[in-house]
């Protein structure tokens, strides 16, 4: 016995050690980064009229950034998101705060509460924004009932401001809880300590409360950006002549125009900048929170 | 069997009894499978665009005769029509609904085989106009079934706009921030050439491109939003943030059951058919069920249920057959009518058309 | 003070303090209700939809009626999503659970830049929007020649639930100490007793959640099955259909469904985990 247990478990430790992470990788390799390579070189072909032809050309990527449309398409949607995630953090965070040092009787009840929804088909919740913001839908009926409007608002439906309220709408949570994990786990002795050496209020929380709440905020921040600029399907139903995100448009290049180079350059483009942002997040904020 | 005679059927009650007798005989599906012999299989994959999907009752006679299960994958668009069936042709569909402009582009690019017409017996009852047309009968082969026809038209809500005859009314700024018109140049470019008195949309030169372009470039600050399939257009007459809109035929049916008083207009500028042809993909392994099944479209019930559910209009003449003198005009078959029709076309430099439009969107 | 009793004080507000902040405290209790009714103002409206005796999804309700309910569980198309959804979020579990297990161990028993290394490697899919995921493989099935069809769609379902899977695990496999295994090593056991009988026991609450997580983002999952699918349908994909083609209050019935049931679990789990609690006090 003393035999085969210098053998057999040698090799399963060897094993356990570099060969655990094959399957997963593996499957990665195929079904991840190898597309991601094709996808790369696509960008560089060109497409017409439904013929693909193996070439190398830089124009899908001068069009992406380039092109007056193209280009401004790309703009609009840094633009949007970036206004989504300065919301969301207006909303969630002080809601993610509440939650996690003001409540004590149902706070794992509020959490699950303020998560929940994320299970409950994104879809159908947000065409039911319609019959609420539409012109004769509840807030504008509510509004004329109250004497605060003489018409409709015209601007809460088909424009870019009901894309952020819908997609505010689905991502908070996404924002609610990395910031709600990580204030729970702050030291409520650095409070205390501050107070006591006389800090006011806003002294508390720009000095002491925002500096720790920080990596929850980049993290939360991050994953909503990255959401809202993929988003698809939330502009196509809502948005109206607000125009086009750069989600739908690649979407369109693939499903509609066939034009799988000008797709994937818009993809990577999209890709590239999602990098870099995440690369800085986590290295300013720290990485740990992530994998905590 | 003409036009003109089936309309001649107040006029000659034994006549349009001894038109409905044989039609009666000549029946559907039933027939169809009792002279082959074979049995059908399900389940059958057909691509069209979302009839199945709003109204299921539409197979019933259909699933009641043969049991074959039909799975309806839906296209919104020319493009996105064309782009699946390249990308996947029979290991996706095994039948589809091809409007008439393309039924020879994708027969000559080997997409669709050609229809066996012993199998399909109804099309020998298909009004002439259809049966003969060139979009589908040519190099001596019938390529595809014509099954339904309609005009895609002026929808208005009758509550804030009582009538419309004109185009203009499109391009109105009157109604500022309540039109809407189709995201797809195929319809909206046509529908600005109209506007603009051009005879031959589908023919524009660059110089008529670019005043279409401008005309819809002024048009687009009175547009509540573009509609990209007929359900955005729906949601968007029965919460009354339009009043007037280019439609499809298949929005006024539930929106009049929804309680919305909606008017349909053929405006005398220029109205936009269409009909579709049921082909065979090619490679397909369930050619007989995909041939029964044009004939069950082409039958007397699929056309009566498809006129009474949705308003469209079939191709049949056992069909028509059977259906009520209102029910003929309210479905709008009528010879005449035809006439006015301009049958979209393939359009040469769809590239152009595809920026015209881009363009006008980004505004 | 010892540093358990600090925590605590640190964590119960003093009552200096909490006289000083209560204005606050208020606030935050409004903006927390307020931002909390706005993510439940849809699941309000589907759920009041759902009810309506019209064809037309508006406000106000045009009458009460249960009729959608019963158009749902007639609608063959339906169930047959449904069902798909199901064996998806099955399969979706039972691939990604091996997969990420395996990763995660490796992940968390490695040292330094190895560690560091699979941490990025994992978390990649999760930081491609879904779009481009979808795109991916779609380019991948085409230009290998694979038909569309649910399995490709699996196969897409997998990627995006592998990374949430491996993360969970690893939170938790990192706090089970590495002697536990080394001392059954010594003592002889093989790699698999050692898997069985002590890391898989240790795991179990980690291999739960992962289970439910990979099981609902598969169900939930439609963009990246929109782009891999042939003509069979899952639930997310036929409700984006139904909602381009024939929206009725069907969608919403089907919504109001499944907020149901979500609240019935969620709920249920609740329930449980305080049982269980107030089992072991």
């Amino acid at each position: 016995m003393a035999r085969e247990a210098c053998g057999a478990p040698f090799l399963g430790r060897w094993l356990a050690r570099h060969g655990a992470a094959a399957p997963a990788l593996i499957y990665l390799a195929l079904f991840f980064f190898v597309p991601f390579g094709l996808m790369t070189v696509l960008s560089f072909w060109h497409a017409e009229n439904y013929q693909l032809t193996a070439t190398f050309t830089l124009d899908n990527y001068r069009d992406t950034l380039t092109a007056p449309l193209d280009a401004a398409i790309f703009v609009r949607t840094v633009w949007l998101s970036l206004v989504v995630v300065l919301v969301s953090v207006l909303l969630g965070y002080p809601v993610a705060f509440f939650l996690a040092r003001r409540v004590r009787r149902f706070q794992h009840m509020l959490v699950v509460a303020a998560v929940l929804p994320l299970w409950t088909s994104y879809l159908i919740r947000t065409f039911a924004w319609i019959p609420i913001l539409s012109r004769t839908g509840a807030v504008n009926r509510a509004l004329e009932a109250m004497g605060l409007i003489d018409h409709p608002i015209d601007g809460l439906l088909y424009s870019q401001f009901t894309v952020v309220v819908a997609l505010v709408g689905i991502y908070l949570p996404y924002m609610i809880l990395p910031c709600y994990a990580n204030l729970e786990r702050l030291d409520g002795r650095l409070f205390e300590a501050a107070v006591d050496l006389g800090a006011g209020p806003i002294q508390l929380f720009w000095h002491v409360l925002l500096p720790l709440s920080a990596p929850g905020i980049a993290v939360g921040g991050l994953f909503v950006f990255i959401l809202a600029m993929g988003s698809y399907v939330t502009p196509a139903l809502l948005g109206g002549n607000g125009g086009t995100l750069i989600g739908q448009q690649i979407a369109e290049q693939f499903l509609n125009l066939a034009n799988y180079p000008l797709g994937s350059a818009m993809a990577l483009v999209l890709m590239g900048v999602i990098l870099v942002l995440a690369l800085w997040t986590l290295r300013r904020f720290g990485a740990g929170e992530l994998y905590a | 069997m003409e036009l003109d005679e089936l309309l001649s059927i107040p006029q000659s009650r034994r006549r349009f009894l001894q038109i409905a007798g044989a039609s009666l005989l000549a029946a559907g599906p039933s027939a169809a499978w009792a002279q082959s012999g074979t049995k059908l299989t399900g389940p059958l994959s057909w691509y069209a665009f979302g009839t199945a999907y709003s109204n299921p009752a539409l197979l019933d006679p259909w699933n009641k005769a043969t049991g074959v299960e039909i799975r309806e994958t839906p296209w919104t668009g020319a493009d996105e029509m064309t782009t699946k069936m390249r990308a996947g042709g029979s290991s996706l569909f095994d039948t589809a609904s091809i409007p008439q402009q393309f039924v020879k582009l994708f027969a000559q690019q080997k997409l669709i085989e050609p229809v066996d017409l012993a199998a399909v017996p109804n099309y020998a009852k298909l009004f002439p106009e259809f049966a003969e047309s060139a979009y589908v009968k040519f190099d001596g082969r019938v390529w595809g079934v014509p099954w339904i026809w309609g005009a895609n038209a002026i929808a208005f809500d009758k509550r804030q706009i009582p009538d419309v005859t004109s185009i203009a009314t499109l391009f109105d700024p009157k109604y500022r921030g309540r039109i809407s018109m189709r995201d797809d140049p195929e319809d909206s470019l046509a529908v600005a050439a109209f506007y603009l008195g051009i005879e031959k949309p589908y023919s524009m030169t660059d110089a008529q491109l670019q005043e279409v372009k401008k005309v819809l470039l002024k048009q687009r600050p009175l547009i509540r939003a573009y509609w990209k399939s007929p359900s955005d257009l729906q949601t968007l007459f029965a919460n009354k943030e339009i009043a007037v809109a280019w439609s499809q035929l298949v929005i006024l049916a539930p929106l009049r059951a929804g309680g919305v008083d909606m008017g349909w207009v053929w405006p005398k500028e220029g109205v936009l058919g269409f009909f579709n042809g049921e082909c065979v993909v090619r490679g397909t392994a369930k050619k007989p069920e995909a041939l029964a099944f044009a004939n069950y479209l082409i039958g007397p019930d699929y056309g009566v249920l498809l006129a009474e559910k949705t308003g469209y209009a079939t191709t049949s003449g056992l069909a028509a057959a059977k259906m009520a003198p209102d029910l003929l005009t309210k479905a709008g078959i009528d010879p005449k009518r035809l006439k006015l029709l301009k049958f979209k076309e393939l359009i040469p430099n769809r590239a152009a058309w595809q920026k015209v439009w881009d363009e006008v969107k980004a505004g | 003070m010892s540093p358990a009793n600090a925590r605590k004080a640190g964590r119960a507000a003093p009552a200096r303090g909490k006289r000083r902040t209560a204005p606050l405290d208020l606030v935050l209790a409004i903006l927390s209700a307020a931002v909390f009714a706005y993510l439940y103002l849809p699941v309000l409206v589907v759920i009041l939809l759902s009810f309506n005796d019209s064809d037309l999804a508006v406000l106000p309700l045009r009458g009460l009626t249960l009729r959608w309910f019963g158009v749902l569980f007639q609608d063959r198309q339906v169930m047959a999503g449904l069902g798909n959804s199901v064996l998806l979020g099955l399969a979706t579990a039972a691939i990604a659970l091996p997969l990420g297990v395996t990763l995660s161990y490796a992940m968390v028993r490695q040292s330094g830049r190895a560690r560091g290394a699979l941490a990025s490697i994992v978390v990649l899919p999760m930081q491609t929007p879904r779009i481009i995921l979808g795109v991916l493989l779609l380019i991948l099935f085409s230009a290998v020649g694979i038909p569309l069809s649910l399995f490709t769609v699996l196969l897409g379902h997998v990627v995006v639930a592998l990374p949430f899977v491996t993360l969970i695990v690893a939170a938790r496999l990192r706090n089970i100490d590495r002697a536990l295994e080394e001392a059954a090593r010594d003592l002889g056991a093989s790699g698999f007793q050692i898997w069985l009988r002590i890391l898989i026991p240790l795991l179990a609450p980690a291999l739960l959640a992962a289970v439910l997580i990979a099981f609902t983002t598969s169900f939930d999952e439609m963009v990246v099955s929109y782009f891999t699918i042939g003509t069979e349908s899952t639930l997310p994909v036929l409700i984006w259909s139904m909602v381009r083609y024939g929206y009725t209050q069907e969608i919403n019935a089907i919504g109001a469904l499944i907020i149901t049931s979500t609240l019935v679990l969620a709920l249920a789990a609740q329930l449980l985990q305080a049982g269980r609690r107030s089992l072991r006090s």
